[in-house]
């Protein structure tokens, strides 16, 4: 499905989380959601590139950034494997002054077909397939990381996560013995993350997004849709405005300060 | 200044405005002009010494013989005759004036003189008592026969130092700090009531809250202050009542309740009637007991939060007699819900008055009565399985907006369950008697049946 989805981000040191925490509980009034997935990236690649895993020579920086798909699955249920990888393919946000951040997202959930994998109880999961439909799309993977965290839903519509991150190194040349690399690599990269072991960045990224639906499936005026969901996203950053600072240019910022 | 002599064909012109004209009068107003005239004067003639009497004469004796001569050549003899006599009595009065202006004018110098004497003796008198010499040198004999030298003396002299009056100013301080006292006075004795009451607020206020009710700040137009929420919001409840309450206090600082809206009077009432003589009467009843008594402020949470629940318990059966029509259900005259059961039975809930929760509890013990009893409990326990589900749905991840939501027919969660489980028993009954008289058939025709029941 094609969504428009508003976002606010922040970042929370880890010496507050707790405040945070207990601040969006109160206004929210539930219990947060624990939230653990595992994303994976996939960067497109020329055709012309062979065998490397990574496109050292490839399209430039920007078109890559903005062609990249984050496959996610969540890891929270009981059995690992049993959740299905969902696709999220985004824009760039769109540019302007805007009190949200507006970006455009096609999402869709990955599905084996029915003929396929029927009795696949062994543990082995259809990442393998997924890494082999999107080499066929000719997109490789790039890295992956682990996300854990909390999920608060306000007022209905506004979503709020809490969440740290994980970077996973991606898993080097020598590791991969010698085979069909897509599954192996599939396979390397599903059984290797481990949360419990894995180091998360000791910041919190605080996300509050309103997802809305576009295109032919929808009900409702665009602009109306975009008006409240607009209005529900500042109601809840003046309700967390001394808790939490959304949204935080900090965060967003991709310059790295010496000596920091 | 000379004046050149004069020529009958010489023609004047004048740079000066022409003079008014000739009016006997206007010798004595020209005169006043002193100012001026002295300065004119003395211009013309040098100084005031050179002007003598003698001089003077002269000159009117020369003017007023010339006058007559330049009159001559005139035709009007009339008018030159009768000149010298104008002229004559002019000059009498011109000289009075005159004479009198003198003597005011000696008058006035002599005593200015006097003026200037009498200074620089007071003068002297006051050197003398210094400089004897210089002193007795300028004063005047008259002065010195009268006044001894040197009896005059002067100095500087301090102004004294102000002498300020203790006992004003002690004064005004001990009416002012007075003043002062008994306003603190009052005010502390206001304070300490004030905090009496404002304590005694606080210690019922802390025993609300010990009592585990959720207390709030309120932002209200005309009220500020803490208030408890007594309603299902937090719940799960979606009722137009928010069930939120102030906690005042009064002059004396009592804990004084103030809902919103009316205060609440009616509590749910289940009947159950059967067919007796043609006619339906009532075997059975119960209404929720609510306190109706007035008592302490948690008491009085209480009654409120039990009437709130019981108001919205009616509002979403009388709501959901709308889905259930076709199953017979009724809203009679706004406040009574009939529902038609099998085997002739038919539950009626409404609402009645607290007052009268009491009155009708004639048909206790009754098998009806505790069937009332267990329905009335069952549709507050599914009351509150609706607030639990509101809840959930509040809580889970909500779609992105704009999604169709396939949710077109509202659901009958409270009363739908209990009809379709009072009605199922006698269904279910009718059922199995049917099966059972087609099983007996069939077994008489001989043929197998294989009967398993599952219900």
């Amino acid at each position: 499905m094609s969504l428009q989805e508003l976002s606010l981000y922040g970042a929370v040191p880890s010496s507050r989380h707790a405040t945070v925490l207990s601040t969006l509980s109160a206004i929210t009034g539930m219990r947060p959601l624990r939230v653990l997935q595992h994303h994976l990236v996939f960067s497109p690649t020329s055709a012309s590139v062979s065998g490397a895993l990574h496109p050292s020579i490839g399209p430039a920086a920007t078109q890559l950034e903005a062609s990249r798909i984050d496959v996610h699955r969540d890891l929270a249920g009981p059995v690992k494997s049993s959740s299905s990888w969902t696709l999220t393919i985004p824009t760039i946000p769109e540019s302007g002054k805007r009190n949200v951040q507006v970006q455009y997202i096609n999402r869709t959930t990955f599905r084996p077909g029915d003929g396929d994998d029927n009795d696949n109880d062994d543990g082995s999961d259809n990442t393998g397939l997924l890494f082999r439909f999107l080499r066929a799309l000719d997109y490789v993977y790039a890295y992956d990381y682990l996300e854990r965290g909390y999920l608060f839903v306000y007022g209905g519509m506004v979503i709020i996560k809490v969440t740290q991150l994980s970077p996973q190194s991606p898993p080097q040349l020598h590791e991969i013995p010698v085979g069909d690399e897509d599954e192996l690599v599939a396979a390397n990269v599903a059984q290797s993350r481990d949360p419990a072991n894995a180091k998360f960045l000791a910041t919190w990224v605080v996300h509050a997004y309103v997802d809305i639906l576009t295109g032919p499936d929808s009900t409702g005026d665009d602009l109306e849709k975009v008006r409240i969901g607009t209005e529900r996203l500042e109601a809840l950053k003046a309700e967390i405005g001394g808790i939490i600072t959304i949204p935080d240019r900090g965060i967003l910022d991709p310059r790295v300060q010496l000596g920091k | 200044m000379s004046t050149p002599s004069l020529s009958a064909d010489d023609i004047f012109v004048s740079l000066e405005p022409p003079p008014l004209a000739e009016d006997p009068t206007l010798a004595v107003s020209s005169f006043r002009n002193l100012s001026q005239i002295i300065p004119q004067i003395a211009r013309e003639r040098g100084s005031f010494m050179n002007v003598t009497e003698d001089k003077l004469r002269k000159e009117i004796r020369a003017a007023s013989q010339s006058t007559p001569q330049e009159e001559n050549p005139s035709p009007e003899p009339s008018s030159s005759t009768s000149q010298p006599k104008q002229i004559a009595p002019d000059l009498t009065q011109f000289e009075e004036d005159f004479n009198n202006t003198r003597a005011e004018l000696t008058r006035l110098i002599g005593a200015a003189q006097n003026e200037a004497a009498i200074s620089l003796d007071f003068v002297s008198l006051l050197i003398s008592s210094v400089r004897p010499a210089a002193g007795t040198t300028s004063m005047s004999p008259h002065l010195k026969s009268h006044v001894p030298v040197g009896s005059l003396g002067s100095d500087k002299i301090k102004p004294l130092p102000r002498v300020e009056d203790p006992s004003v100013c002690l004064g005004w301080k001990m009416q002012a700090v007075s003043a002062a006292s008994d306003r603190l006075a009052r005010a502390s004795e206001r304070l300490a009531k004030e905090a009496v009451h404002e304590k005694k607020y606080w210690e019922q206020v802390e025993e609300v809250a010990v009592a585990g009710e959720v207390l709030s700040k309120m932002r209200m137009p005309d009220f500020r202050g803490m208030g408890v929420r007594y309603g299902f919001v937090d719940a799960g409840s979606t009722y137009k009542e928010k069930g939120i309450a102030t906690l005042r206090r009064d002059a004396e600082g009592n804990l004084v309740l103030k809902t919103e809206g009316e205060k609440r009077t009616k509590v749910l009432s289940v009947q159950v009637m059967r067919p007796l003589h043609g006619q339906y009467v009532m075997t059975g009843q119960y209404a929720s007991k609510v306190n109706a008594e007035i008592g302490d402020v948690k008491c009085q949470i209480k009654q409120a939060r039990d009437l709130l629940f019981e108001d919205e318990l009616f509002y979403q059966i009388a709501r959901e007699t709308r889905i259930l029509g076709s199953q017979g259900v009724t809203l009679d005259l706004g406040n009574t819900v009939m529902i038609p059961l099998p085997d002739d039975l038919q539950i009626v809930i409404e609402t009645i008055d607290l007052e009268d929760q009491y009155n009708s509890m004639e048909l206790d013990g009754g098998s009806d009565s505790v069937i009332a009893e267990a329905i009335s409990i069952a549709l507050h326990l599914l009351l509150c399985k609706l607030h639990r589900k509101n809840l959930n749905a509040r809580r889970s991840v909500p779609l992105p907006l704009g999604t169709r939501t396939n949710i077109t027919d509202a659901k009958s969660e409270i009363l739908g369950p209990l009809v379709s489980s009072l009605a199922v028993s006698p269904i279910k009954d009718s059922l199995i008697a049917l099966i059972t008289e087609l099983k007996s058939v069939l077994n008489d025709s001989n043929l197998d049946t294989h009967e398993s029941l599952y219900i």
